[in-house]
C-alpha cells in the first residue's frame, strides 16, 4: 500500500472517529435550545426495592407523549428502578404547562404488577430557563394474577421433583426454567395476566459470578487432583495418627474439613472415603466410625469459607460478602463446631476407637505409602503455586473491588496454560449439569420473585419475625437447618437469599447481614441431619457400600442429629453474642 | 451325604462382614476339594448420587478399584491363614455382567459361591444361575447367620443357611 493512501485511510478513520465522539455532544447542544420537560423518580415495589424496566406513559392536559422514536420505543426504569424522562417541547406544550391549572398525568406500570398513576398540576412542576422538572416517585403493588399462580405451583413442582429424585435435578430446573418463558412468549404476549418475565429479565437473574466461580474452582480441582495429593494426605494424616484410631478419626475428620473448606464435599470425599476404607479394611475395622466424623467435617468445613460450600458461594455473591468476610463471621463457629463433633464422636464410638501395636502401625503404613504416591511432583509443584496465587486473590478480592469467580477463573486459566493440560479434557472435569442447574434455578426463582411469589414469603418470615432480630437469627437459622436435612440446600439457600434480603432491611439491627450468616449457617449445617440431606453424604455412603458396610437412614440419623443440634446451637450462640 | 469335588472354586466378594462369612465358606470348600480358589471383586462406579463429571467417575472408579485390591488381599490372606492359597481377580463395570463374563470365560470353574443376594442382583443373576444349572455347574449362596453348610449340585439335604440354584 502506498503512503499517500495510507494517509487517505488514516484520515478517514479520524474524520469517523471525531464524528462518534461529537455527535452526542451536537444533539446534546441541539436539545439544549429547545424547552424541555425533566420527569425523574423511582419506581419501588412495596418491600423498597427497585422495580427494573417498568414502563412509563405520560400524558399533558389529557394528551399522550411518546418518547423520540430513534432514542427508545418506550420510557423504562434502569436497574434499579430510576426513571428519568426528556421530552422535548414544542411552543403549544410550553404554553399548556405555563397553565397551572394544567393535569400532567404519569403512568407507571409492568405485568404482575398493578399499574399506578400519578397524577400533579403544572403548578407543582419547577420551571427554571428553558426547562420544567418534577420528581416522582411509584410504589407498585404486585397483583396475585394467574401467572403468579402458575410460578407458585411450579416453584412447589420443582422442590417436589428435586427433593424425591424423580427426575435429575437440572431436568427438574430446566422444566422450572422453561415453563414461565414459554407462558410468556406464548400466552403472555395475548394475554399480559400470563406474563411472568422476560427472556431479558430471565437472563438478568443468572449470577454469573457464581457460574463462574464454580467452573474455575471445578478445573483447578480436577488438574490437581491428578497429582495424587489428596490420598497422600491422608496417609500422612495416618502416619502422624502414631497408631490411635481415635487419633486417627481427629486427623481425617479435621483434614476432610480443610479440603472442604477449600474444595467442594462431593470431591472431598471422593478423594478421602476410599482411602479411608482401605484403612479401615486393613485394620479390620468398621470403617463407619471414621467416615462418620469425616462426613460431619465435610459439612462443617464448607461452611467456613466463601468457596467452600455451594449456599456460601450463592449468598456470598449476592450479598457482597468477600472470602474475608466468610473467615471472619463462620470460621470461629467452624472450628468450634468441629471441636464439639470430636467430643460426641469420643461420646459415640469411643469403644470402637483402638490403639494398634507398633508393628501393626508401621506395616500398614508402608503398605498404603506403596499405594498412595505422589504421582506427579511437577504438577503438584504447579498447582500448588497456582492455587496458593488464587487464594491470596481470594483473601484481597474485596479490596481490589474483583468478583472472587475472577480469581478462580485466573487460576483455571493459568494452571491450563502452565500445564498445557488438555484443554477438552480438563474440561470433562467440570460439572456441567451442576452448572446448568444452578442457571435455571436462578432463572426459577427469578420468575419467583417478578410476580412476587418471593414478597409474599418475605411478609410472612417478617411478621413472624414482628420486627425482633434475634427472632429473626433464630427463625433463620433453625428453619434453614431443618429445611436442609429434607431438601437441597441449594434450591433452599436461591429461594432464601430476597427473603433474607428484606429481613435485613426491615428488622432493626439486621442491616450488618447477620441474617445472611444465620442463613449460611443453617443451610450447611443442616447437611449432617439427614442421610440425604448432603450429596456427601449420599456418595460416601455409596462408596462404603461397595465395600460391604452398609449405613442405614436410621443409623446416621442417630449420629447426624445430634451432630447437627449442637453444631446449630454453636452458631447460634455465636450469631446472638459475638456476631451482632 | 458324600461331597462333591470341585476343581475351581469362584467366590464373589465386596468385602463387608458378611461377606467374610462367604469368603470363608468358599475357602472350606475349596480346602476340603482340594481345588483352586479365586475371589473375585467387580468394580461398579455407579453411585446413588447423580455426577457425570469424568473427573468424579475417574475418582469413584479409581477409589473403588484401591478398596477393591484390598478388599481381595484382605480375604487372600484369611484363605491363606486356612491353608488355601487364592488368586484374586478385579474386574470393572455391572456386577451381574462381570460374574456371568468371569464364568463364561473360565469354563473350568464348577462353583461359583455367591453372598446375600439384593432383590435386584438376584433378578439380573437369574439367566445366569439358570445357564450355570443347565452346564452343571454348582452355585452356592450364602445367607448371613446361619450355620455354614457347603452343598454341590445335585448334592444331598439342604444345610441351614446356603442355598443351591
Amino acid at each position: 500500500m502506498t503512503a499517500p493512501r495510507q494517509g487517505k485511510i488514516l484520515l478517514l478513520v479520524l474524520v469517523v472517529v471525531l464524528i462518534g465522539l461529537l455527535w452526542p455532544l451536537a444533539v446534546a447542544r441541539a436539545d439544549e435550545g429547545q424547552p424541555q420537560l425533566t420527569i425523574s423518580g423511582y419506581v419501588r415495589d412495596t418491600h423498597g426495592e427497585g422495580v427494573a424496566d417498568a414502563e412509563l406513559k405520560v400524558s399533558i392536559g389529557g394528551q399522550s407523549l411518546a418518547p423520540r422514536a430513534e432514542n427508545h420505543e418506550v420510557w423504562q426504569t434502569d436497574e434499579e428502578g430510576a426513571f428519568l424522562i426528556r421530552i422535548p417541547l414544542g411552543a403549544e406544550q410550553v404554553a399548556v404547562l405555563e397553565n397551572p391549572e394544567t393535569i400532567v398525568t404519569v403512568q407507571a406500570a409492568k405485568p404482575t404488577y398493578a399499574a399506578t398513576r400519578r397524577t400533579i398540576t403544572a403548578a407543582e412542576i419547577a420551571q427554571k430557563n428553558n426547562g420544567f422538572y418534577v420528581g416522582l416517585d411509584f410504589t407498585l403493588v404486585h397483583i396475585h394474577n394467574i401467572a403468579f399462580w402458575i410460578v407458585t405451583l411450579l416453584l412447589l413442582l420443582v422442590y417436589v421433583l428435586i427433593s424425591l429424585e424423580i427426575v435429575h435435578r437440572t431436568a427438574a430446573a430446566l422444566l422450572g426454567a422453561a415453563i414461565p418463558l414459554l407462558t410468556t412468549y406464548t400466552i403472555g404476549t395475548f394475554n399480559a395476566d400470563f406474563h411472568i418475565l422476560s427472556f431479558q429479565q430471565a437472563v438478568k437473574h443468572i449470577d454469573l459470578n457464581v457460574i463462574f466461580l464454580l467452573m474455575g474452582m471445578m478445573i483447578l480441582v480436577t488438574i490437581t487432583a491428578r497429582t495424587g495429593v489428596f490420598p497422600w494426605l491422608a496417609v500422612q494424616a495416618y502416619s502422624v495418627a502414631g497408631g490411635s484410631e481415635f487419633r486417627l478419626a481427629i486427623l481425617f475428620a479435621i483434614a476432610t474439613a480443610v479440603l472442604s473448606a477449600l474444595l467442594d464435599n462431593v470431591t472431598t470425599m471422593l478423594l478421602m472415603v476410599p482411602v479411608t476404607v482401605e484403612i479401615a479394611l486393613i485394620l479390620k475395622i468398621n470403617p463407619w466410625p471414621l467416615l462418620l466424623p469425616e462426613i460431619f467435617a465435610s459439612n462443617l468445613g464448607g461452611a467456613a469459607t466463601l468457596i467452600g460450600d455451594p449456599p456460601n458461594l450463592l449468598i456470598g455473591s449476592y450479598a457482597n460478602f468477600t472470602f474475608v468476610d466468610f473467615l471472619v463471621h463462620m470460621t470461629p463457629a467452624v472450628i468450634v463446631s468441629i471441636i464439639a463433633l470430636v467430643i460426641l464422636m469420643r461420646l459415640q464410638y469411643g469403644r470402637e476407637y483402638r490403639r494398634l501395636g507398633r508393628e501393626e502401625t508401621a506395616a500398614l503404613l508402608a503398605e498404603l505409602r506403596e499405594h498412595h504416591r505422589i504421582t506427579d511432583s511437577r504438577l503438584l509443584r504447579k498447582s500448588l503455586i497456582v492455587f496458593g496465587v488464587v487464594i491470596l486473590l481470594f483473601l484481597v478480592h474485596g479490596v481490589l473491588h474483583m468478583e472472587p469467580s475472577i480469581a478462580a477463573l485466573s487460576g483455571a486459566a493459568a494452571l491450563l496454560l502452565w500445564t498445557g493440560a488438555d484443554i477438552v479434557q480438563e474440561l470433562e472435569g467440570v460439572e456441567w449439569p451442576s452448572l446448568i442447574f444452578f442457571i435455571m434455578l436462578f432463572i426459577v426463582v427469578g420468575a419467583a420473585e417478578e410476580v412476587g411469589l418471593i414478597q409474599v414469603i418475605a411478609d410472612g418470615v417478617n411478621s413472624l419475625a414482628a420486627g425482633n432480630l434475634i427472632v429473626a437469627i433464630l427463625l433463620v437459622l433453625w428453619v434453614s437447618a431443618f429445611a436442609s436435612m429434607i431438601i437441597d440446600n441449594i434450591p433452599f439457600t436461591v429461594t432464601m437469599l430476597p427473603v433474607v434480603a428484606y429481613l435485613t432491611q426491615t428488622v432493626p439491627g439486621a442491616q450488618g447481614g447477620i441474617l445472611y450468616w444465620a442463613l449460611a449457617f443453617g443451610a450447611c449445617f443442616g447437611g449432617n441431619g439427614t442421610l440425604v440431606a448432603a450429596s456427601a453424604n449420599i456418595v460416601t455412603a455409596g462408596l462404603a457400600e461397595r465395600a460391604g458396610y452398609h449405613v442405614t437412614f436410621r443409623q446416621f440419623l442417630r449420629d447426624g442429629i445430634p451432630v447437627t443440634i449442637v453444631s446449630v446451637a454453636i452458631a447460634m450462640i455465636w450469631l446472638l453474642v459475638v456476631g451482632r | 451325604m458324600k461331597r462333591k469335588r470341585y476343581h475351581h472354586i469362584v467366590c464373589a466378594t465386596r468385602g463387608g462382614e458378611e461377606s467374610q462369612r462367604t469368603e470363608e465358606q468358599a475357602t472350606q470348600v475349596a480346602q476340603e476339594s482340594g481345588a483352586a480358589l479365586t475371589f473375585l471383586y467387580v468394580v461398579n462406579p455407579e453411585l446413588p448420587e447423580a455426577y457425570t463429571a469424568k473427573f468424579c467417575l475417574e475418582l469413584v472408579n479409581e477409589g473403588l478399584a484401591d478398596i477393591g485390591r484390598v478388599v481381595l488381599e484382605m480375604a487372600q490372606r484369611r484363605a491363606a491363614a486356612q491353608g488355601v492359597a487364592a488368586n484374586t481377580a478385579l474386574r470393572h463395570g455391572q456386577v451381574h455382567e462381570e460374574i456371568a463374563a468371569y464364568m463364561n470365560e473360565n469354563p473350568t470353574v464348577d462353583l461359583l459361591v455367591l453372598g446375600r443376594l439384593g432383590e435386584a442382583l438376584q433378578e439380573s443373576l437369574r439367566p445366569l444361575l439358570e445357564q450355570l444349572r443347565i452346564q452343571g455347574r454348582g452355585v452356592l449362596i450364602v445367607e448371613p447367620g446361619t450355620p455354614q453348610q457347603p452343598r454341590a449340585p445335585g448334592g444331598g439335604s439342604a444345610g441351614g443357611g446356603e442355598s443351591e440354584r
